[in-house]
């Protein structure tokens, strides 16, 4: 803390001396220029900053003289007074008591005893004698007129002035050019120590460093140039200078960087005393946490983002953070935190706010946003939730219900976005309700330097800003992947985590002819991202990152919306820099368009979910064993996935094995149970190992992903033992295995060998299951663990059936799902729990994946049992002791 | 050196440096040219106006090159990596106008530069200041304003 007063105080007595410097000369050119408005109006602004400043450092001294001084500039600004000789000197005598204190506040960091009574009193003179618009001889306004503040100045002090400032007496007139002299020597003395203030530091214009920046980009072509010679001539000597060379530039370079770079300390200092003012005003109890301090960013551009981290700030103390009583309420700790952090990453900066408050209602915004006629009810509809929050960066725009004096004006958070963005930063915003939220802004670390990512296209390099970049995606062609990107209104997407990207070519649009394909068949797609636009483009060659200098474009290119201006490259070619925001607008991709698409096709897919009853994932393993044929297999019984080579396989027993992980690994092959006609191997082969009882391996020629299916999966239309269903994944048919029945079917006496019961062989033999599950997926593989141990399954489709089952035949436990359309699992087991008949029924519920409230609805419902579906081995244990202790 | 020149061809005469354009001469103030060079590797920029033939690395300046072929509304090179640049001043800091080939440096008294006849073809109208019968061609005088304007 101490620390940082310090500093301010530096800073504070820097600035102040500028200024006053300035203002020497500024006083002397409105002499020779009375009715200069402008110029009065620059002296009122350094004396009001002055005095600003002073007032809130306490520089009591100061902040009087600088008081007064700026009373008497009002009145000259609003022509009630008319500048003199005399009114020039008591200001010029008041910027020098103004230095003197400045020194000895830098020496001592007090402002010291310097006597300022007079020079307030002159000035406060000037101001009432000459408004009254008496004019008078100035040199008898100090002494006659005396006024004299009350509040001030005690009573002898005031007496004694008075007695000093009677004009025409000797022994004041002595006392006084004594005084002066005494003043003259501590202003020498001032002027003395004002050199001293400034040694270490001296003011350049920005445009010098810039000049000097671009000249040392210069420099950085021209070495590497030569140090692409060292590669052909062999003359040492040469290689040592261009080695120095090398190093000396390297290191001027970054020098001269670092003369334009400032930590972000400058601005985050200013954050504890805003954070504290705040919460005080909100009666909020609010703790700053910050990080990264040292974080170093170009001058400007620390000045870029002085108000937007204010202003974000500012709104989550207002907005985010609630009140303690409702924060105790939530269980949440009293003391609400914010955080900002600040660090370097790819090139830039990257600094976070994140509070723990209430998080954004994006509810609250799309009414907002209707209300207000910002979008659409149509549109709001449509909006995901990502761009539901981007809302709060559209103009007129604020979530607070109440208008404070603060923030809540609809003034904001646009203007935060648009100043980052005039600085080549964008602002990112990550909310979970009643979690927090967390703003995430980047900024290049320089202006004249642009970190970017060098792409090619059409045999033409290209320069992407970084600040765009979001991540880079390479898709195999003719792979599954590749196979994601859609047509949609004429316009491609690709799936990217549930989210709908448009694709651009860049080819396409820069009309490129484009590269001769090279044995990289991969399509590299650069995703995007400018405001809310987010979108892939899918370029040739991705090359490497780089920094670069910027150089203008001429108008004749500017034209094109889609360039920022031009690079020169280490071999001196030029590169043109791309405009992310003007690419994608020339394209006639609607946003709004592919997002309804999107919308549609999960509502489409949601719909047929919701008529299927539940919705459940699951995922598969996808392999291949012939060149087209691919199959998949359900995760969850899987425990490795292994690349081999097929001289590891060994036979025992005239069965293939493997030597894996210090025991045999019997191997599986589908080509030997589903009646496909086996190839040759491959040198490298691919083994799925399943863990079921004992490890066992399947062998297959390729695994190409993993991907989540539908667990509504077609059991008709191929109808095989060792098969659960077929489904289409990423337009391919797949058949999914039923590793148990495959099991079975390969090794008959697998689980009369390996499983361990309680249960005799004949006691399984004897009891019937009866097993109730709507999605085919689960129930062919459930039906197929339990019939591979020997149960009798009877199955049901849903509560239903399942009732029906249950007055047909005998049976001893219910295993069943929950959610399910027509009779839901807690439906079926209240009925069966009141019943007379089936009121002694075990029942065990299983679900895709277990949770706390489930249970206890369950529990409620008489639900005896709860384990997960995939889980074999549990539901198989669980299964055995429902049955022993129904049996007691 | 310009200065000296001009002192003395008087005040009533032009320094002009020429250059060619598949058959035609054309000539603009040598006051406006900051240099020539020889072909430069051309960085071309995708979906520009047809005319501008791209970027050049002018000691580290972006220049950009208008190929005069095209401004002008002749055909086009049979081969594109051929070409002269000249270097001329404009507001935006040096363009290069692209032509074949570089001529002389000739001074012209001004009562000899008429107003472009109405014979000349659609295009290049626009960009024609003056011109000036020589001994066996028409030497054209660009107007290097309207030629580096946008249109």
């Amino acid at each position: 803390m101490i620390d940082g007063i310090d500093r301010v105080l530096d800073d504070f007595i820097l600035e102040s001396q500028e200024n006053l410097d300035r203002l020497d000369h500024e006083f002397v050119a409105l002499e020779h220029d009375p009715d200069n408005q402008e110029l009065l109006a620059s002296i009122f602004r350094s004396i009001h900053t002055i005095k600003g400043s002073a007032g809130f450092l306490s520089l009591t001294n100061l902040e009087q003289i600088s008081h007064y001084a700026e009373d008497v500039l009002a009145k000259l600004r609003e022509r009630s007074l008319e500048l003199d000789d005399h009114i020039v000197t008591t200001l010029l005598h008041a910027v020098d008591c103004i230095k003197t204190i400045l020194v000895t506040l830098k020496k001592t960091g007090e402002e010291g005893e310097l006597d300022i009574l007079e020079i307030v009193i002159e000035l406060k003179n000037i101001t009432e004698k000459r408004s009254l618009q008496k004019p008078e001889p100035p040199k008898k306004i100090s002494g006659v007129h005396l006024i004299i503040d009350e509040q001030q100045e005690d009573e002898s002090e005031s007496v004694e002035l008075l007695s000093e400032t009677i004009p025409e007496s000797p022994a004041a007139t002595i006392r006084k050019e004594k005084e002066q002299k005494t003043r003259e020597a501590k202003l020498s003395e001032a002027l003395a120590h004002s050199a001293f203030v400034e040694d270490t530091r001296i003011r350049v214009d920005v445009r010098l460093l810039d000049q000097l920046m671009n000249l040392t980009s210069e420099l950085v072509l021209s070495r590497n140039q030569v140090l692409q010679f060292t590669n052909f001539i062999e003359e040492r000597n040469f290689r040592a200078v261009a080695q120095r060379m090398n190093t000396v530039v390297s290191e001027l370079q970054e020098t001269v960087m670092k003369t334009r770079m400032q930590p972000v300390k400058k601005v985050f200092e200013m954050f504890p005393r805003l954070v504290r003012d705040m919460s005080k005003l909100h009666g909020k109890d609010v703790q700053l946490v910050m990080e990264g301090q040292n974080t170093e960013l170009d001058r400007t551009l620390l000045e870029g983002i002085k108000d937007p981290l204010t202003h974000i700030i500012r709104n989550s103390i207002d907005h985010g953070i609630e009140l303690s009583g409702v924060r105790r309420e939530r269980g949440k700790a009293v003391m609400a935190t914010i955080s900002i952090k600040a660090y370097h990453e790819g090139g830039l900066v990257n600094i976070e706010i994140s509070d723990d408050g209430d998080g954004i209602d994006t509810e609250k915004a799309r009414a907002k946003a209707i209300r207000e006629r910002i979008i659409t009810a149509q549109q709001a509809e449509e909006m995901s939730e990502r761009n539901l929050i981007n809302l709060i960066f559209r103009p007129g725009f604020s979530t607070a219900e109440t208008v404070t004096s603060i923030s809540g004006r609809g003034v904001g958070m646009d203007v935060v976005k648009k100043n980052l963005g005039k600085i080549g930063g964008s602002v990112d915003v990550h909310t979970e309700r009643g979690q927090g939220t967390t703003f995430k802004i980047r900024i290049p670390i320089t202006l004249a330097i642009l970190p970017v990512l060098i792409i090619k296209s059409g045999d033409q390099r290209f320069v992407i800003p970084q600040v765009n970049l979001e991540e880079l995606l390479v898709l195999q062609r003719n792979s599954e992947t590749e196979k994601r990107i859609e047509k949609v209104y004429g316009a491609e997407v690709y799936r990217l985590r549930d989210e709908l990207l448009p694709l651009l070519r860049l080819n396409t649009l820069l009309e490129l002819l484009p590269q001769e394909k090279t044995e990289t068949e991969n399509i590299n797609v650069v995703v995007l991202s400018v405001g809310e636009i987010r979108f892939g483009l899918i370029v040739d060659e991705v090359w490497d990152t780089e920094e670069i200098v910027v150089k203008p474009l001429s108008k004749h290119v500017k034209q094109v919306p889609c360039y920022d201006g031009a690079t020169i490259m280490g071999d001196g070619k030029v590169a043109l820099i791309l405009n992310i925001g003007g690419l994608f607008r020339m394209t006639q991709v609607s946003l709004e368009d592919i997002q309804k698409t999107g919308q549609a096709s999960i509502e489409h897919e949601e719909a047929l979910a919701a008529s299927l009853g539940e919705e459940q994932k699951q995922t598969i393993v996808l392999f291949r064993v012939a060149d087209n044929e691919y199959y998949g297999v359900p995760l969850a019984f899987v425990v490795r996935l292994e690349k081999f080579s097929s001289s590891q396989i060994e036979y025992s027993g005239g069965r293939e094995v493997m030597q894996y992980r210090k025991e045999i690994l019997p191997l599986l092959r589908l080509e030997d149970y589903l009646n496909l006609s086996r190839a040759s191997d491959p040198e490298t082969l691919f083994l799925i190992v399943f863990a079921i009882e004992k490890q066992i391996g399947l062998v297959v020629k390729k695994i190409i992903d993993t991907v989540e299916i539908s667990t509504h999966i077609d059991t008709e239309t191929f109808q095989q033992q060792g098969i659960l269903g077929s489904t289409i994944v990423q337009q391919h048919s797949v058949l999914i295995v039923d590793i148990h029945g495959l099991i079975e079917m390969a090794y008959p006496t697998w689980y009369k060998k390996f499983f361990v019961s309680k249960l005799s062989e004949s006691d399984r033999q004897d009891t019937r299951v009866l097993l109730v599950e709507d999605s085919p997926f689960f129930l062919n593989i459930e039906q197929s663990y339990l019939e591979a141990i020997g149960y009798k399954v009877i199955t049901a489709q849903n509560g239903q059936e399942a009732q029906e089952r249950l007055k047909d035949y005998s049976v001893d436990v219910v295993v069943t799902d929950l959610d399910m359309p027509v009779c839901n699992g807690y439906e079926l087991t209240q009925i069966i729990k009141a019943s007379e008949m089936w009121s002694h029924l075990p029942v065990m519920a299983l679900t895709a994946l277990s949770g706390e409230k489930d249970r206890q609805k369950g529990k409620e419902a008489g639900i005896d049992e709860y384990q997960i579906k995939l889980d074999r081995d549990e539901v198989l244990r669980a299964l055995e002791l429902l049955i022993l202790r129904n049996r007691r | 050196m310009h200065d000296e020149q001009h002192d003395q061809t008087g005040t009533d005469s032009v320094q002009l440096a020429t250059f060619s354009l598949v058959n035609e001469t054309f000539g603009v103030d040598t006051l406006r040219v900051q240099e020539i060079l020889t072909y430069q590797e051309i960085t071309s920029v995708p979906l520009a106006p047809e005319y501008v033939r791209g970027l050049i690395n002018l000691r580290g300046q972006i220049v950009t090159v208008i190929d005069l072929r095209r401004r002008l509304g002749f055909e086009k090179r049979e081969n594109e990596a051929v070409g002269i640049n000249v270097i001329v001043n404009s507001d935006e800091g040096p363009m290069s106008l692209l032509v074949d080939n570089i001529g002389d440096v000739i001074d012209i008294r001004e009562d000899r530069l008429l107003p472009p006849p109405g014979t000349i073809r659609g295009v290049a109208v626009h960009y024609i200041q003056e011109v000036c019968q020589l001994e066996n061609e028409l030497l054209i005088v660009l107007d290097l304003h309207s030629l580096l304007q946008l249109r």
